[in-house]
């Protein structure tokens, strides 16, 4: 088996314009799910996987980055290049070379694949999207596209299974010899040959057909609306209003049916065990701090139901287009707008989608504010502390305050951001330039159902592997701590107060004191660190153990008993700005190369949530 | 004696949570000393392999060689010679 | 078998405009992209013929924003490009006759 491994496999690599499929037919041969969405700049990295013929075959596939040219100008272009012309450190040229097309999009799509030809790579092009293309009434007689061109086509559609039959029996049959090399010389190519390119292209379309095809389409009328100048901000608005009334609005029964399963188990589970060690560990340690955060399952799910809709529909693009000028004003590229978007799942897919971003400074200051975009791990922490202080009533004709609220703290961070942003533009100055825009805008399709099951089934595994895994591991390290050691003989207060946790709680607390926050929120705000939704297990865990009964569904009146309105506020002020995770700040010093930036990064946003929550503090403090 | 089970469950939970968190969390090379010596590399192969972040949101944070990694200088990107 | 198209635009009364003239829903022909006498850093001009932005093609503008009218989303051929008005001034135009299209 290990022979086998070790035996050069051919490697073939996807190349081909941005959006046009390449990741959709990745997963078909690969059998994996890479994200897919309908807006260029999704496939940031080079992926790889394998795949097994029908005759016994096995090859590496690679999935790469979408590239315009072969003259990189972005960071993602650059590593497609630097894949297919062997310059990666430890790896050879691709033996084979799969060449992606948007059949609805050849008068684009064709010069790259001259370019590739160019290369003298062997290939195959993959007429990609042709059910898409038939429906708009483009025919492309493939075969002639073939003997024009002077290499295999097949006609492939990235979203059904069986639709790479043909592609698959080319990978099957076609000899692929290890070339073990580097690839043959690149010419970059001047404007006189871009131009060359093209007059052979149209001559190409006149011939197979698919030319002439740029009359008003069904997204350009939609684009009328979408786009314009006064409707578009406003149907924008409109959309992320729906969004987050419905996190509160939909979320309400599933969540209670979470409370009451967990609630019922916790009073199974304390009538069946002893009073002992163990009893302790499963019901104050994991079922407290595993409780409360499950709840909030539901509403991250609701959350990634308008993401990943919008992400296949084609509104993202459109969404950067209406917000350009904004971002224009505080020096960022208009190419920020899709990392951003994207930090509002993660952070760090946030962070990588910046290497879509040509200029150095545009794509550093993109990096240092995409943690001030709201992360899905932190709606937990708002959902509670919403739940717990802001009543839930309708205000201004049908419009719940909750939701009202969560708004306006996703606001709260992009306004942070923005202010970061111009910061920064003032600093750093003019260096970098006019930023660029450029950004294509893809034709709207309808999101596909099973996609969208696909990805929201992958939320529900990854949210509950989370809590099955690292939030578990921190939960029963956090019990630990703050049950060890035991209080002295004759002590009063609760045993918290006297453990590791308790003493270090006390410290913090004096740090913490001017902005509003008790020890019981100090001592939640570290394993917060890990990961953000930590913090409300946490909280679940610290008041199990101080207040001595159950609180593992019954967080939420607890804190709203125990806290000020203030405090509440404060806290919320604090995860606006709060440094991530460590995994982001990992990721900051992986995409710069240097540790710098992840220090400053970290530095600057803790005085920001500090300055933050003690403007908030003081100001709800007078005025309560 | 029922105690004392109790107190070694707990215990070995404890341990167990503990070396979970230094793997997830710790330095990358720990996690790759913790591999070599659990032998559990080969498990990694066959799967997709990107050079992630491993922030569990994408499905795709699987475990990887770092040789996978890419490091762009960030001087050195985007510049057309 | 290219110099019979190396002139593609058809001969016309109407005088080149730069991109950002062109009314909305109004065709056009690409006449010249270039980088060098507008304010865009280097790098641009070439960019933009790698978009589709080439002598010949035919271009509309689909939609602008709301003040000073940019960024504007502009059709080159059977894709749309979003474009800030700097990347657009690199961009010259021939409107294309109503009796044309």
């Amino acid at each position: 088996m290990d022979a086998a491994r070790s035996a050069p496999l051919p490697l073939i690599a996807l190349v081909g314009n941005p959006n046009c499929g390449k990741t959709a037919l990745f997963n078909i041969l690969t059998g994996s799910r890479q994200k897919v969405a309908n807006y260029a700049g999704v496939t940031v990295e080079r992926k790889e996987g394998s795949h097994l013929t029908s005759s016994g075959r096995r090859i590496r596939v690679l999935d790469l980055p979408g590239a315009y040219s072969l003259d990189p100008l972005t960071p993602d272009e650059q590593i497609t290049t630097d894949v297919l012309f062997g310059r990666r450190a430890g790896e050879t040229a691709p033996d084979f070379v799969v060449c992606v097309t948007d059949a609805t999009n050849l008068r684009q799509n064709l010069r790259l694949v001259l370019s590739l030809k160019r290369l003298g790579l062997p290939m195959v092009v993959a007429l990609n999207m042709t059910d898409m293309a038939r429906r708009k009434g483009i025919v492309i007689d493939a075969d002639r596209l073939a003997s024009e061109l002077g290499v295999p086509v097949v006609e492939t559609v990235g979203v059904k299974t069986h639709g790479v039959r043909e592609l698959i029996q080319v990978l099957d049959v076609t000899p692929m010899p290890r070339r073990c090399g580097t690839t043959g010389s690149w010419q970059p190519l001047s404007a006189a040959d871009i131009e060359l390119d093209q007059s052979e292209v149209r001559r190409i379309l006149g011939v197979v057909g698919g030319a002439g095809l740029d009359g008003v389409t069904f997204s350009d009328r939609l684009d009328a609306l979408v786009l314009h100048p006064f409707l578009g901000p406003a149907i924008l608005a409109l959309i992320l209003f729906l969004v987050f009334q419905a996190v509160f609005a939909w979320a309400q029964w599933p969540m209670d049916a979470i409370k009451l399963g967990v609630a019922s188990f916790g009073d199974w589970l304390g009538a069946a065990l002893p009073q002992s060690l163990l009893r302790g560990l499963l019901i104050d340690g994991i079922l407290a701090g595993i409780g409360s955060v499950l709840v909030f399952l539901p509403q991250i799910i609701i959350l990634f139901f308008f993401i990943l809709i919008l992400e296949d529909s084609g509104y993202l693009p459109r969404a950067a287009f209406l917000l350009d000028r904004v971002m224009g004003s505080v020096g960022l590229s208009g190419r920020a707008f899709i990392p951003l978007l994207s930090s509002f799942a993660c952070a760090i897919p946030g962070i990588m989608a910046t290497r879509t971003i040509q200029n150095p400074r545009d794509r550093l200051a993109t990096i240092m504010i995409a943690p001030l975009m709201t992360c899905s791990a932190r709606l937990p922490v708002y959902a509670l502390i919403i739940g717990a202080f802001i009543p839930r009533r309708v205000v201004w004709g049908g419009l719940e305050l909750q939701g009202v609220v969560l708004f306006a703290l996703y606001i709260a961070g992009v306004a942070g951001a923005m202010a970061v942003a111009f910061v920064l533009k003032l600093t750093t100055g003019k260096s970098g330039g006019l930023q660029a825009l450029m950004l294509e805008l893809p034709a709207y399709h309808w999101p596909n159902l099973r996609n969208l099951g696909i990805g929201l089934w992958q939320r529900v595994e990854i949210f509950l592997s989370r809590v099955a895994t690292i939030i578990l591991a921190l939960m029963v390290i956090l019990w630990a701590l703050s049950t060890f050691p035991a209080p002295p003989p004759g002590a009063t207060g609760p045993a918290i107060q006297y453990s590791i946790a308790g003493h270090l709680g006390a410290w913090l607390a004096v740090l913490f004191k001017p902005i509003g926050f008790n020890w019981q929120i100090s001592i939640a705000l570290v394993p917060g660190l890990a990961a953000r939704e930590v913090a409300v297990g946490a909280l679940g865990t610290v008041y199990a153990l101080s207040a001595g009964n159950d609180v593992s569904s019954a967080l939420t009146p607890l804190i709203a008993q125990s806290w000020s309105l203030p405090t509440a506020l404060s806290l919320l002020a604090w995860y606006v700005f709060a440094p991530q995770c460590l995994s982001t700040l990992a990721t900051v010093k992986r995409e710069t190369n240097s540790w710098r930036y992840p220090i400053i990064m970290a530095a600057y946003l803790f005085a920001l949530a500090y300055l933050g929550s003690w403007i908030t503090f003081r100001v709800a403090t007078a005025l309560a | 004696m029922n105690s004392l089970l109790d107190n070694f469950l707990v215990g070995v939970v404890l341990l167990a949570s503990i070396g979970y968190a230094l793997y997830k969390l710790g330095p990358r090379n720990l996690r790759r000393h913790i591999l070599t010596l659990l032998k559990l590399k080969s498990a990694a192969a066959g799967k997709v392999q990107g050079a992630c972040g491993e922030c569990d949101s994408c499905g795709a944070a699987a475990a990887q060689p770092a040789s996978s990694d890419i490091r762009i200088p960030v001087a050195k990107i985007g510049r057309r010679d | 078998m290219v110099a019979s198209q190396r002139s593609p635009v058809p001969p016309s009364v109407v005088a080149e405009i730069p991109l950002m003239e062109l009314p909305p829903g109004a065709s056009a022909r690409v006449v010249s992209v270039s980088g060098a006498d507008s304010e865009a850093p280097a790098g641009v001009g070439r960019r933009l013929a790698e978009l589709g932005f080439l002598p010949g093609e035919a271009v509309r503008i689909v939609a602008r924003g709301l003040l000073s009218g940019a960024p504007i989303a502009v059709r080159i051929g059977t894709g749309t490009f979003a474009l800030r008005l700097f990347e657009a001034a690199c961009i010259r135009v021939r409107p294309e006759q109503p009796q044309f299209r």
